[in-house]
C-alpha cells in the first residue's frame, strides 16, 4: 500500500492538472466502451443442445405360427402333401451393397426319416424381379442351414407365404407323430 | 492528496463497472432461453418383423424461457441436415397460455416449436422431447451428432 501511494503521488507531481482531466476522461470513455462490449456479448437469446444418434443394423424375421400336421403314405412313391397356412414377416435396413438373407434348418428332431423329405418355400417378400429373391423349394436338413431368401435390403414386408412340402418315396417306412422344428435365421 | 482527481470523476469511472454488473443481468432476463443440458444418445436398433424400425426418444432435458413482452415465441433448427432417411423431431411443452407446435421435424430452417407466449415472464423446467426415426432405406448410420439451436423471437 505504502509503495503504491508513493508511486501515485510521484506521478501526480509530474502531471499537469489539465492532463489529469484528460486521463480521467479517457478512463471514463474506456469504461463505457468495456460496458458496451460486455452487454452486447452477454445477451443470450439462443440456446443449443447437442443430439447424438445412431442407427444399427436391424434384421428381424418372424413366422405366423406352426403349419398343420402333414401325412403321406409310407412306401408310396410320389406321395406328397403341402401346407401353405403360415406366413413370415421380415424387416431389415441392410443395404443392397451388403444384403441380408434368410436361412432355414431343422434344429430339433434330427434328420428326416429315410425316404421322407421336408421342403420349405418362402415367397419373394418384395414380389419383384429385382431385389429380394426366393430360393424356391429347399429340402431341409438338420446338418446345415440353407438359403431360402437372398438379397434382402431396405424392406419391411408382412404376410409372405411359407409352403411346406412333405414327400415320401418307396423306401419310406411308417412313422407315427414325428415332429421337426425348423428355424429361420436372418443374417 | 494534492493533484488527485476529484471525487465526481472517480464516481463516473466506477459507474460503468456498476452497470456492468447490473445491465447484463437485466438484458438476459429480458429475453432468453436456457436448456438443462444435452439429451442422451438416440440409438435405433430394433423393429418388429414386417414393421418400420422402432424410433428412439429422449425426455431427459428441459428448458427455461424468459420473455420481455407478450407474443414472443421459440423457434428451433439444426446446424446441419440429418442423414438421408433419418428424421429428428422435437416437441416442447409450452408455457402456460402458449401453444406447443407439437412434434416438429427439425431442419436447418428455423421452425416454431412454441407459439406466442401471452405475457412477459419466466417459465422454467418445461419438458423437451426428442424422437429419432429412421426408414429402412437409411441403412446403418454410425454415431453422429447435430446441434439444435433454440431462439426466442418476437412477432410471427
Amino acid at each position: 500500500m505504502g509503495g503504491d501511494g508513493i508511486a501515485y503521488d510521484a506521478l501526480q507531481h509530474f502531471t499537469h492538472p489539465q492532463e489529469d482531466k484528460l486521463i480521467m476522461l479517457r478512463r471514463i470513455a474506456l469504461s463505457f466502451a468495456l460496458l458496451l462490449g460486455a452487454t452486447t456479448t452477454a445477451v443470450a437469446q439462443t440456446a443449443t443442445q447437442t443430439v447424438t444418434f445412431s442407427v444399427a443394423d436391424v434384421k428381424i424375421v418372424a413366422v405366423s405360427g406352426d403349419p398343420a400336421s402333414m401325412t403321406v403314405n409310407a412306401g408310396g412313391s410320389g406321395s406328397t402333401v403341402a401346407d401353405s397356412s403360415t406366413t413370415y414377416d421380415v424387416t431389415t435396413n441392410a443395404t443392397s451393397a451388403a444384403p441380408a438373407k434368410i436361412t432355414a434348418q431343422i434344429t430339433t428332431g434330427g434328420d428326416m426319416p429315410t425316404g421322407v423329405t421336408l421342403s420349405t418355400n418362402l415367397a419373394d417378400p418384395d414380389g419383384a424381379s429385382v431385389g429380394a429373391a426366393s430360393a424356391g423349394d429347399v429340402v431341409l436338413s438338420s446338418t446345415a442351414a440353407q438359403d431360402v431368401v437372398t438379397s434382402l435390403s431396405n424392406i419391411e414386408a408382412t404376410g409372405n407365404t411359407i409352403t411346406y412340402t412333405l414327400s415320401a418315396d418307396a423306401t419310406a417306412a411308417a412313422v407315427a407323430g414325428a415332429t421337426r422344428v425348423v428355424t429361420y435365421t436372418i443374417q | 492528496m494534492t493533484g488527485r482527481p476529484a471525487s465526481l470523476p472517480r464516481a463516473l469511472v466506477a459507474l460503468p463497472f456498476v452497470l456492468l454488473m447490473a445491465v447484463p443481468c437485466s438484458r438476459l432476463a429480458a429475453q432468453s432461453v436456457i436448456v438443462s443440458g444435452d439429451p442422451g444418445s438416440l440409438d435405433i436398433g430394433t423393429a418388429s418383423a414386417g414393421a418400420p424400425l422402432d424410433p428412439a426418444s429422449d425426455v431427459t432435458t428441459t428448458y427455461t424461457v424468459t420473455t420481455s413482452a407478450a407474443g414472443q415465441r421459440i423457434v428451433a433448427r439444426l446446424d446441419a441436415p440429418m442423414p438421408a432417411g433419418v428424421t429428428l423431431s422435437i416437441e416442447l411443452t409450452a408455457p402456460t397460455g402458449a401453444a406447443s407446435a407439437g412434434e416438429v421435424t427439425l431442419s436447418t430452417v428455423d421452425q416454431t416449436v412454441v407459439g406466442a407466449i401471452p405475457s412477459a415472464g419466466s417459465y422454467s423446467s418445461l419438458a423437451i422431447t426428442y424422437r429419432l426415426s429412421a426408414a429402412t432405406s437409411a441403412g446403418r448410420v454410425l454415431t453422429d451428432a447435430r446441434s439444435v439451436v433454440f431462439t426466442v423471437v418476437s412477432g410471427t
